[in-house]
């Protein structure tokens, strides 16, 4: 899949939920374009939606109005915010539930163990989630999104409570994979350090009801991506001034 | 290290559950001597009217026809307790509509059920026993089950769902696995229920049964046979719950433990 095709679109998308006091309006007229190998972040402030716009396009949630389009065929996978494993199956039978829908068994056994073997935990394959730490359960997940070699790899904070070196591990591994298969990523954070340093475009959203407040190119090169670079520093004081700015 | 310790404490408390039961005994023997045999006969007489019904056939006879019927009512209650859950947990009408029904049933005690049995069906051989051993241990079943059901992490469901599972593979392996320690358990509070209720159906509303012969015996004064038959029992249940619903258990539930 080459760049500047579209993987999904979503035009004027809203959502609400019923609650005592009527209806609570989330998601106000989000219109958004992912292209094919792009990564995008969305930022914006606790509770404004950004789960409920990935369970929107994941298809767990339906949007009240406005339309998404995306390729029937498209191969999606989702890292939830806590980690969604079967207690039941071993760290490989997680993964295999899911694998199985999308590649053929031979194939899927050298991505799987090429996986495990990347975030150590090809020594605890037949270990059951009740025995692994926080760190290797996220890790799981994220192993089990990027073991279907998706076309579009959702992420709902996927580094929000993990220790310093686990997520630069986890990044790392991320970048490297996209890389190699040209994934588009669609990912949120509450942190506008890592919405830079890691998309290609950042989709900062306003509170309740939710619309897109602003969007930012990032025009640089990964390898040039430092916390030093003034280019970064820039865009990052942009993010904290909108979404300070914004009452948040 | 962990796993000497682990073994030590396992001996010791073998040791300590044994020299209990030799205490027990003991002590039985010595109070047994200052009684008449008719109020408390002594381990060796017991034993000895153990021997007798072993060898007269009575045991095993007994013991089948009870079984059987245990395993009659028992399945019936089993297969009725999950179709009402799984019915009420699509259906929300009859939910509401039946749920008072079932908890009333649970609530009647089963000495007023053996008696409206006796009178529906007389000192009928089968259909006493196995109807108090259905309507005591239904509600149990369904219980079980319906709070099973209810507990099913919907979130795994979406998951799944997001991962393209069919409908028949998030089922099998997301439901299932999840009901599958709920209806073990079902099985093991409802089997106990079931053992208990068919004895004190024969006792009362039969003409054949362990309920049945134990009347009998209390009819005509044998209280050793009183007994070895509580004995019999207590053994029928330990091979019950010891030799095949903890291992089962143990086995549909090792992916909770942490070690």
């Amino acid at each position: 899949m080459t760049k500047n095709t579209i993987t999904l679109e979503l035009n004027q998308i809203h959502k609400g939920f019923k609650n005592t006091s009527g209806e609570l309006k989330v998601l106000a007229d989000i219109s958004l374009t992912v292209q094919a190998g792009e990564i995008i972040a969305l930022i914006g402030p606790s509770g404004c939606g950004k789960t409920t716009l990935l369970n929107i396009i994941s298809g767990i949630a339906a949007p009240d109005r406005g339309t998404l389009r995306q390729s029937p065929s498209l191969r999606l996978a989702y890292v939830f915010q806590e980690p969604r494993l079967l207690p039941w199956k071993t760290v490989e039978g997680n993964i295999r539930f899911v694998q199985d829908n999308f590649l053929a068994a031979q194939e899927g056994k050298e991505v799987r163990e090429k996986l495990l073997q990347k975030t150590g935990l090809l020594a605890y394959k037949d270990s059951y989630p009740a025995q692994l730490s926080g760190g290797m359960k996220q890790r799981l997940e994220l192993v089990r999104a990027l073991a279907i070699k998706p076309q579009l790899l959702l992420m709902d904070e996927p580094f929000k409570s993990l220790d310093l070196a686990l997520k630069f591990d986890l990044q790392r591994l991320l970048l490297t994979e996209h890389e190699q298969e040209g994934f588009a990523l669609l990912f949120t954070t509450h942190d506008p350090d890592e919405a830079v340093m890691l998309a290609d475009r950042v989709v900062v959203l306003s509170d309740k009801p939710t619309q897109i407040h602003q969007e930012m190119v990032i025009g640089l090169t990964r390898e040039k991506r430092t916390k030093t670079n003034p280019h970064i520093q820039e865009n990052v004081e942009r993010i904290i001034r909108v979404l300070l700015e914004r009452h948040i | 290290m962990k796993t000497s310790i682990s073994k030590g404490n396992n001996l010791t408390r073998r040791i300590l559950s044994t020299t209990g039961i030799i205490v027990v005994l003991i002590f039985w023997h010595k109070l047994s001597q200052n009684y008449h045999p008719l109020i408390l006969p002594s381990p060796q007489e017991t034993f000895q009217a153990l021997q007798k019904l072993w060898q007269s056939g009575s045991l095993w006879a007994s013991t089948l026809i009870t079984f059987r019927r245990t395993l009659l009512g028992y399945s019936a209650a089993l297969v009725a307790g999950m179709f009402t859950a799984l019915l009420f947990s699509t259906c929300r009408f009859l939910q509401d509509l039946f749920r008072p029904i079932i908890t009333v049933t649970q609530i009647i005690p089963p000495v007023i059920w053996i008696v409206l049995a006796v009178i529906w069906f007389g000192i009928a051989d089968d259909l006493t026993p196995i109807f108090l051993i259905f309507i005591v241990t239904f509600p149990v079943v369904f219980i079980n089950i319906f709070s099973g059901l209810e507990s099913v992490d919907l979130r795994l469901v979406e998951m799944a769902e997001v991962y393209r599972c069919s409908r028949r593979k998030i089922m099998l392996d997301v439901y299932l696995p999840a009901l599958v320690p709920h209806v073990v358990s079902a099985v093991s509070l409802g089997l106990s229920f079931a053992w208990k209720s068919t004895i004190f159906a024969e006792f009362i509303g039969s003409s054949s049964g362990i309920g049945f012969v134990i009347s009998m015996a209390n009819a005509n004064l044998e209280t050793e046979k009183l007994f070895a038959w509580a004995i019999v029992l207590i053994l029928l249940m330990l091979v019950f719950e010891y030799g095949i619903l903890t291992p089962l258990n143990k086995r549909v539930t090792r992916w909770k433990r942490h070690d």
